[in-house]
């Protein structure tokens, strides 16, 4: 197969599925195998992905997002990378930090409303809190793991403890830092949209508001509409993070499958 | 004798097993001196270098350095571990960034760099992972970072084992100038005999179970002149050589009733 035949699968194949799965989609509505109450062609969802009223509900989603990730991944960052090396703290802040980790995030609701009313800030400290726990636990168990060898070459050429911090231990956790980022970014979608849903800010409403009230007023094509986006959106996040993960990690050598 | 290293170890416990790792090993190593340290396998010397670091507490005794206590790792003693240890994320030029001291102005690390980089060859490999190095090109990368902030103590922990005759006879020739310009001190272990005499004032035949000094041979020939085909060499090469042999296991050949596990034909 030629180079030019080659790289054009390869660039069509990732593709193949979601243009089966939608023509699927697109027939079955067709034919009135889908109850139209409930559902809506791609053809007929097409037209209101563009609306400037979804778009604008996206983008406050967004920075909800992108703000409580970033600072839920940066103090998570933090304490794991702190209380991996410090053993007093450790044992005084981890055993609670690893009682509350597996406590479901809807459960934080109440608590955030009172810390932080009914805004923005609660929006973010619920997306935060939700990527905070997940960064923490990867960040800690990435540092506890750092190969002892680097941390005596470190030791031997007198690095002070933020340059060990920054040229050893960060580097050598970096995979799973980005692994966790991920999954937070895929998490914290389902958290701001629950955080949407049932708080309205005028103006301000964000995508899970937007998919509810559409569901609420029967308007299946903007409720659709509205999932799609929430995905094309999510699916971008995910590859920003991809592209930067494979740029600070072009160093490791690990054999990447089925590339 | 305050100058020079002094190492008086009592004994050191095997970190996994109930028996002494290291015995009596007390000795003095002059500034400037380069001495070898060989033996069996498992038999310590490694640990031995650890300690000399500061890596290694755990020990009854103490290491001196120009008469004060070795207690912390500092880069004073540069270890120059076995498998090199290059950072996996940094390129060549910043692993031996690395190496250089933060109190150093970085007009003098950059050329110190650029010396390194261009006695060792590794210029046009300057900006390459580590992933993407030969074995012998990462023993260059941490030969250089070694010497970008000369230490008063190198050892070396079997640095040339992995490498061709070829690429070893450069590094040791680069090792020796080094060595001899900068009058650091160095301990070297090595498996090969023939490396540890070229190299070395000091010739250590260490014993095992626990490690102990066995034998001491001296090499008065000046470095950075010799041949290693010298006569007075190779016969120190056969004498430390037979030392080690006896020290092995016996040869099935020498076993009057051993079972004919091989052809006397190919061996012979």
């Amino acid at each position: 197969m030629s180079i030019t035949i080659r790289s054009i699968t390869r660039a069509l194949t990732p593709w193949l599925v979601p243009v089966l799965l939608v023509g699927a989609w697109e027939i079955a509505c067709r034919l009135h195998w889908l109850p139209p109450s409930q559902s809506a062609a791609p053809s007929a969802i097409a037209s209101h992905l563009l609306s400037p009223a979804l778009l604008v509900n996206v983008i406050w989603t967004l920075i909800r997002l992108v703000a409580g990730v970033a600072i839920g991944a940066l103090v998570g960052i933090v304490s794991g990378l702190f209380l991996a090396q410090k053993r007093v703290a450790d044992r005084l802040f981890s055993p609670t930090l690893r009682f509350l980790a597996p406590i479901p995030i809807i459960v934080w609701f109440p608590f955030l409303i009172i810390l932080f009313g009914l805004g923005d800030a609660m929006r973010i400290a619920f997306v935060a809190t939700a990527a905070y726990f997940l960064v923490h636990v990867h960040c800690f168990n990435a540092v506890r793991s750092v190969n002892r060898d680097f941390l005596e070459l470190g030791q031997i050429y007198e690095k002070r403890y933020w340059s060990r911090v920054w040229h050893v231990m960060l580097p050598s956790s970096l995979a799973s830092i980005f692994t966790s980022v991920r999954i937070a970014i895929a998490i914290g979608w389902v958290v701001v949209a629950l955080a949407e849903f049932g708080l309205r800010e005028q103006g301000k409403e964000g995508i899970g508001w937007f998919i509810m009230q559409a569901r609420g007023l029967g308007q299946v094509e903007n409720e659709f509409a509205g999932i799609v986006l929430l995905g094309l959106t999510g699916a971008i996040a995910d590859g920003i993070v991809r592209t930067a993960e494979k740029h600070y990690l072009k160093w490791a050598n690990t054999a990447e499958v089925g590339a | 004798m305050a100058d020079g290293l002094q190492i008086d170890i009592e004994a050191m416990v095997h970190p996994r097993k109930p028996t002494i790792l290291i015995g009596n090993v007390s000795l003095h190593v002059s500034p400037g001196a380069f001495v070898s340290f060989v033996g069996p396998s498992g038999a310590g010397k490694s640990t031995l270098l650890r300690i000399v670091a500061g890596l290694e507490k755990r020990f009854d005794g103490e290491v001196k350095w120009n008469g004060e206590r070795v207690e912390e790792p500092s880069r004073a003693i540069q270890l120059v571990f076995q498998d090199y240890r290059l950072l996996p994320w940094k390129t060549v030029e910043d692993n031996l960034q690395f190496a250089a001291s933060h109190s150093a102005p970085q007009q003098e690390i950059t050329q110190r760099i650029q010396l390194w980089l261009d006695e060792t060859r590794l210029q046009k490999l300057r900006k390459n992972w580590p992933k993407n190095l030969s074995g012998g090109e990462i023993a260059r990368v941490a030969f250089a970072r070694a010497f970008i902030d000369p230490p008063k103590v190198l050892l070396l922990d079997e640095p040339f084992s992995g490498l061709d005759i070829a690429r070893r006879n450069d590094l040791q020739e680069k090792l020796t100038a080094a060595a001899l310009a900068n009058g650091t001190t160095v301990i070297l272990v090595s498996h090969s005999v023939d490396d540890s005499v070229f190299l070395s004032d000091t010739v250590y035949v260490a014993g095992t179970e626990p490690l102990t000094i066995v034998r001491t041979y001296h090499i008065d020939l000046p470095r950075g002149h010799r041949d290693r085909f010298d006569p007075k060499l190779q016969t120190r090469v056969k004498e430390v050589t037979q030392d080690l042999l006896r020290m092995g296991p016996p040869s099935l050949l020498d076993q009057p009733k051993a079972p004919v596990l091989i052809s006397r034909s190919i061996v012979a």
